[in-house]
């Protein structure tokens, strides 16, 4: 195990309104558990708003857990973990040329010694199969997938374990999406690495992902091996995610019609198995081997 | 199913002129729409879906100029290029429904005033029964109750419930047909299906007919009847669902369906297209498609092929098909 995630939340005060004193808390991640083995690949699907990114976060150490751990097998975190984001446009700096994009994580982390860089640059260039014309250039040069290639190879300059990709395909257009698909399984097999994969693409995880971790508003609802997920989907809402037809199962899913429950299941409002018992948050059931759900359904 | 043909449209072509150069952006789009049908355009971004269908309404921005075509509308005639024309189609005739619902919407008036806006911009509604009209269509849209919503502003709203509202300002002049250009693409996978249903639901009840913009293509397998494949501002496949998603004939639509990967199959790599869709401005010679292709031959670069006729509605645009 590179790292363990125990009961891991994490909660945010949000203003009722700009007057108002009263907060209100918000648990964007909400008591979440997993592993993730070496080589191995976790994929997290989530709507917006269901904490994929906050999840992301806190596995980086980039905000600290409300309560909750995550147990590293490493020391130097930000080295070992790195995050490759959704929008290539936003995460390069349009100021600076690849060449020194490329650069800064080998002085920042003092990698090697200067006379060595180049090389080093070169190395990763050709892993992410870009050419080495691109050095001179700027962010602004290139075309979405391109700027994802070097984002990747910006990561992968610190020879990290863990690469958190959020949703690291979704801007880009669908033959651009299988060429970086690609490129981060060979990666994978050729550095022996560990990807934490977010999308909300239920194709793409399918593809990638080992393992995979249902997230509905910061709740783990399902989590189990990719086959175990995608050929027998226990949640009603991964039901409802891999169901073929058009025809939603709860025929009278109303907006005004919701209850605010606070504590109980986070699906309460569009499940058609609601009973009162949902009231109650689910413990975490294991129907078979290393298939997790959080449903009142599979209680025996 | 009522097969009667609603909106043909031929020939058009559309330029867009940029700060030094000109590009055509579309050419030569053919269309033909029948009643309660459900169209699906797809193609990458830069493809021309979204140029062609605001030519189809006159919606192109100012540099946008349409070059050439025609558009049939209940056996009328139209051309694009006559402003006064297409104003009266517009909205009237067809509704457009836009991908990011709140860019779109004004932020400083309430859902309720914005679509009283779209009512009465259409004389052939009873302005007296104004009110009774705004409520049905917010109870149409299941924006319920509609008394409440009516008083709403759209940052009070989600995503989806702001895509109602737009959708409910586009029934409003009781169109014929509706435009939907991506409307589920910043949605949630349930919102999604939800704003589909209701738009299945509405296409029922009203005899609309849809064509439907996107680049999901899981999506469509789910309720559309034809689709056309553009790449490059032309139509490279076009047919009915079945045949194009399960006889692709166009290498850009088999590369297409082979980039999205298959949740049942177990695969190591995907097959990809090479390369990415080529500039507007720098388009290559001949087959538009060439420099991509995996059977690329001499004449591909020579000339562009024409649409080949496979079966009644199936249509490609490749020298493969070409008989001896």
């Amino acid at each position: 195990m590179l790292l363990v995630a125990q009961n891991l939340t994490k909660e945010y005060l949000i203003e009722k309104s700009i007057f108002s004193l009263q907060t209100i808390k918000v648990k964007a991640v909400n008591g979440i558990n997993f592993g993730l083995e070496k080589e191995s690949v976790l994929g997290i699907i989530g709507e917006t708003g269901s904490g994929k990114t906050t999840l992301a976060k806190l596995i980086a150490k980039l905000i600290t857990p409300s309560s909750g751990q995550i147990k590293y097998s490493f020391c130097d975190i930000r080295k070992s973990i790195q995050i490759i984001f959704q929008n290539p446009y936003n995460s390069l700096n349009p100021r600076l040329k690849i060449k020194t994009i490329l650069k800064e994580p080998f002085i920042i982390h003092k990698i090697c010694s200067r006379s060595e860089i180049p090389a080093r640059i070169n190395d990763l260039l050709k892993k992410t199969k870009l050419n080495d014309t691109c050095l001179d250039k700027y962010p602004e040069q290139f075309s979405g997938g391109q700027r994802q290639r070097i984002a990747i190879a910006r990561a992968l300059a610190v020879q990290p374990q863990i690469l958190i990709c959020d949703e690291p395909t979704s801007s880009l257009d669908l033959s651009i999406q299988a060429q970086i698909l690609n490129l981060f399984v060979c990666l994978k097999n050729e550095l022996k690495l560990c990807y934490v994969f977010i999308s909300h693409n239920l194709e793409v995880i399918s593809f990638i992902a080992d393992k995979v971790l249902i997230l509905y508003k910061g709740v783990d609802i399902e989590k189990g091996t990719k086959e175990q997920v995608f050929k027998n989907p226990l949640h009603p809402y991964t039901k409802i995610l891999l169901s073929k037809d058009l025809i939603l199962q709860n025929s009278n899913l109303n907006q005004t019609e919701e209850e605010n429950i606070l504590n109980g299941c986070p699906f309460y409002n569009q499940c058609r198995y609601r009973m009162k018992r949902c009231f109650e948050m689910p413990q975490e059931l294991q129907p078979e081997d290393q298939h997790y759900v959080k449903c009142h359904l599979y209680q025996r | 199913m009522n097969n009667k043909k609603l909106l043909e449209v031929r020939r058009l072509s559309v330029s867009i002129q940029l700060e030094d150069k000109k590009i055509f952006a579309v050419h030569n789009f053919e269309l033909t729409l029948n009643q309660r049908e459900v169209l699906a355009i797809i193609g990458e971004s830069g493809c021309g879906k979204t140029t062609a269908v605001q030519a189809i309404t006159g919606l192109g921005g100012k540099n946008t100029t349409i070059v050439d075509g025609e558009i049939i509308l209940e056996d009328i005639t139209f051309s694009p290029q006559n402003e006064s024309q297409m104003k009266k189609i517009r909205g009237a005739r067809i509704s457009y429904i836009f991908q990011d619902p709140t860019s779109y919407l004004n932020p400083i008036l309430t859902i309720g005033e914005q679509i009283e806006e779209m009512i009465l911009a259409h004389p052939d509604v009873d302005e007296k029964k104004k009110i009774d009209t705004l409520h049905r269509l917010l109870e149409l849209v299941e924006l319920k109750p509609p008394e409440k919503f009516l008083w709403l502003y759209p940052h009070q709203l989600s995503g989806g419930m702001n895509q109602r509202a737009m959708i409910a300002m586009a029934l409003a002049s009781n169109p014929k047909i509706l435009i939907a250009d991506e409307p589920t693409t910043n949605l949630d996978y349930i919102t999604e299906l939800k704003i589909i249903k209701l738009l299945l639901y509405l296409k029922n009840k009203f005899d609309l007919s849809i064509i439907f913009i996107t680049h999901n293509i899981s999506l469509i397998e789910k309720f559309a009847d034809n689709i056309v494949v553009m790449y490059a501002g032309r139509i490279v496949e076009k047919g009915t669902k079945e045949e194009v998603l399960g006889n692709p004939l166009h290498p850009y639509t088999q590369g297409l369906l082979d980039c999205i990967p298959k949740i049942s199959h177990n695969i190591k790599q995907l097959n990809t297209i090479t390369g990415s869709v080529p500039e507007l401005s720098s388009l290559p010679t001949g087959c538009k498609f060439h420099p991509r292709c995996r059977y690329v031959m001499a004449r591909c670069l020579e000339e562009e092929p024409e649409l080949y006729k496979l079966s009644e509605t199936h249509f490609s645009r490749c020298y493969l098909l070409h008989k001896i």
